[in-house]
């Protein structure tokens, strides 16, 4: 078997603590995301810690996943998040309820 | 028959006009129209921001948006729905995100967006650096 040629692309901390945005790079075949993140975390060790999950061809992936030949490959940090709440925060304090338009509208 | 809008589902570097989301949804069957704005505030965690400075994979990124649009056809027929996202610099009090949904009755379409911004922020790969006045940091979802 032939080795398999990779995409990389960097993105926010990642691309930042690299200093660059993408490699093309060639493995030995049945390498994985997480042997080619061990490998950039032993050139750039600031990296490791980082906590990501991959995507290969734009999709989420596992790290155990073994790469084919032509694969683009991103260790995505956690995305930007906010800090608001999962569930609906609806007032529960009756004196909150604006009860003038409760009620009113039967659609 | 209804005319369908075309889809509006993208990234882009200009401040975000919610007036083309809204046309972009809306059809004479609604009765609702849904926005949301996701805008950038002064204050984190005690520190002042100057200003957000939005990443993306941007394929990745519009190929995600446009799933959870998908999402919002199978759960919520005859509901549309719009997304804008920024990237780069957005300044304190501009929007980041705006998110439309059009409706036949307004309650889907609170129920809709609300699904499309939670969705957004855990599936699509966009990332704020927020800078200060004295510094700058990634911030990472929980």
């Amino acid at each position: 078997m032939s080795d398999v040629r990779i995409e990389l692309r960097y993105f926010a901390r990642v691309r930042e603590l690299l200093g660059r945005r993408a490699d093309t790079r060639t493995f030995p075949p049945g390498t994985t995301i997480a042997d080619i993140w061990a490998s950039l975390t032993e050139e750039c060790p600031s990296l490791v810690g980082l906590t990501w999950k991959p995507s290969v061809n734009q999709e989420y992936a596992t790290p155990e996943t073994v790469l084919q030949d032509g694969d683009e490959v991103v260790f995505i940090p956690p995305v930007s998040g906010g800090t608001g709440s999962s569930a609906p925060d609806f007032p529960t304090d009756p004196s909150r309820i604006d009860t003038r338009f409760v009620g009113r509208d039967k659609r | 028959m209804t005319v369908q809008p075309p889809r509006l589902c993208r990234l882009t570097h200009d401040p975000i006009d919610a007036n083309e989301l809204i046309a972009a949804v809306q059809t004479v069957a609604d009765g609702a129209v849904c926005v949301f704005h996701g805008v950038v505030r002064e204050d984190s965690r005690n520190r002042k921001v100057r200003f957000l400075d939005y990443d993306a994979y941007p394929e990745m990124a519009e190929r995600k948006m446009h799933a959870i649009l998908d999402e919002v056809a199978v759960r919520w027929p005859d509901q549309r729905a719009a997304i804008v996202h920024r990237l780069g610099i957005v300044n304190v009090g501009e929007a980041s995100i705006v998110i439309a949904v059009g409706s036949p009755h307004r309650g889907e379409s609170f129920d809709a967006c609300r699904y499309v911004i939670d969705r957004v922020k855990q599936e699509v790969p966009i990332w704020k650096k927020e800078v200060f006045t004295d510094g700058e940091e990634w911030i990472e979802g929980s």
